[in-house]
């Protein structure tokens, strides 16, 4: 499988660099809208 | 998570770092068997969705073409998070450290890693670190003019600073 069969452990400056912004960006949101979004994830689950 | 497992993990993740640091590589017998155990882990405590999704982006990363990975991608992490709402972030995770290795942007030894800390500990905080920590490495790696950086040092050194953050967080 090709997943397993990778292992490389290298990656570009920029990369890193975009992850981090990100990450800190969907953390904000998360915040921000964490409970909403769980309850429509919710609601959604319901209604299957 | 079990204070034992917790150093067990860093540990492992220290000798994936020297491995990385040293070959810019890591056996795949150092990584696979944790991800296997990880994903034992997580079914014996009863979070079935994390493992099943893990499997079936392994299973789809040999799909062809590429569209088809991520429509099929797309839709088992949707299922995944509707189903088990819970473990919606955790979900979230799982499929972006895939997508992150599927478009070439991440070695599949760092996103292994990855997967086993999500399967171990599905909790967001110890990813803030990692990418805090990341995001420091690539602007020091800028600065001193480099293309490119062992992110598995950020995924190390991310992890350790969150369990000097949870002791302290214990003791106060």
């Amino acid at each position: 499988m090709r997943f397993l069969r990778d292992h490389k452990g290298i990656e570009s400056t920029e990369v890193a660099l975009i992850i981090a912004v990100v990450v800190l960006v969907s953390y904000g949101a998360y915040r921000l809208l964490g409970s909403n979004i769980a309850a429509v994830v919710q609601d959604i689950a319901g209604r299957i | 998570m079990d204070w034992l497992l917790w150093v067990l993990l860093l540990v492992w993740l220290f000798v994936c770092m020297l491995y990385d640091l040293r070959f810019r590589r890591v056996p795949g017998r150092v990584t696979l068997i944790p991800l296997f155990l990880a994903g034992m882990y997580a079914l014996s405590r009863g979070w079935w969705v994390p493992p099943l999704l893990t499997a079936a982006l392994i299973h789809i990363s040999d799909f062809e073409p590429r569209e088809k990975r991520y429509a099929f991608a797309g839709v088992v992490s949707a299922f995944a998070a509707i189903f088990e709402p819970a473990t919606a972030l955790t979900v979230a995770i799982l499929v972006l450290v895939w997508l992150l290795w599927e478009i070439g942007a991440m070695g599949g030894a760092d996103a292994k890693l990855l997967m086993v800390i999500a399967l171990l500990y599905p909790q967001p905080w110890i990813f803030l670190w990692i990418a805090l920590v990341g995001g420091l490495q690539g602007l020091i790696a800028i600065a001193m003019r480099k293309k490119e950086v062992p992110y598995i040092v950020a995924i190390f050194a991310g992890a350790f600073l969150f369990s000097i953050q949870s002791v302290f967080y214990r003791i106060s």
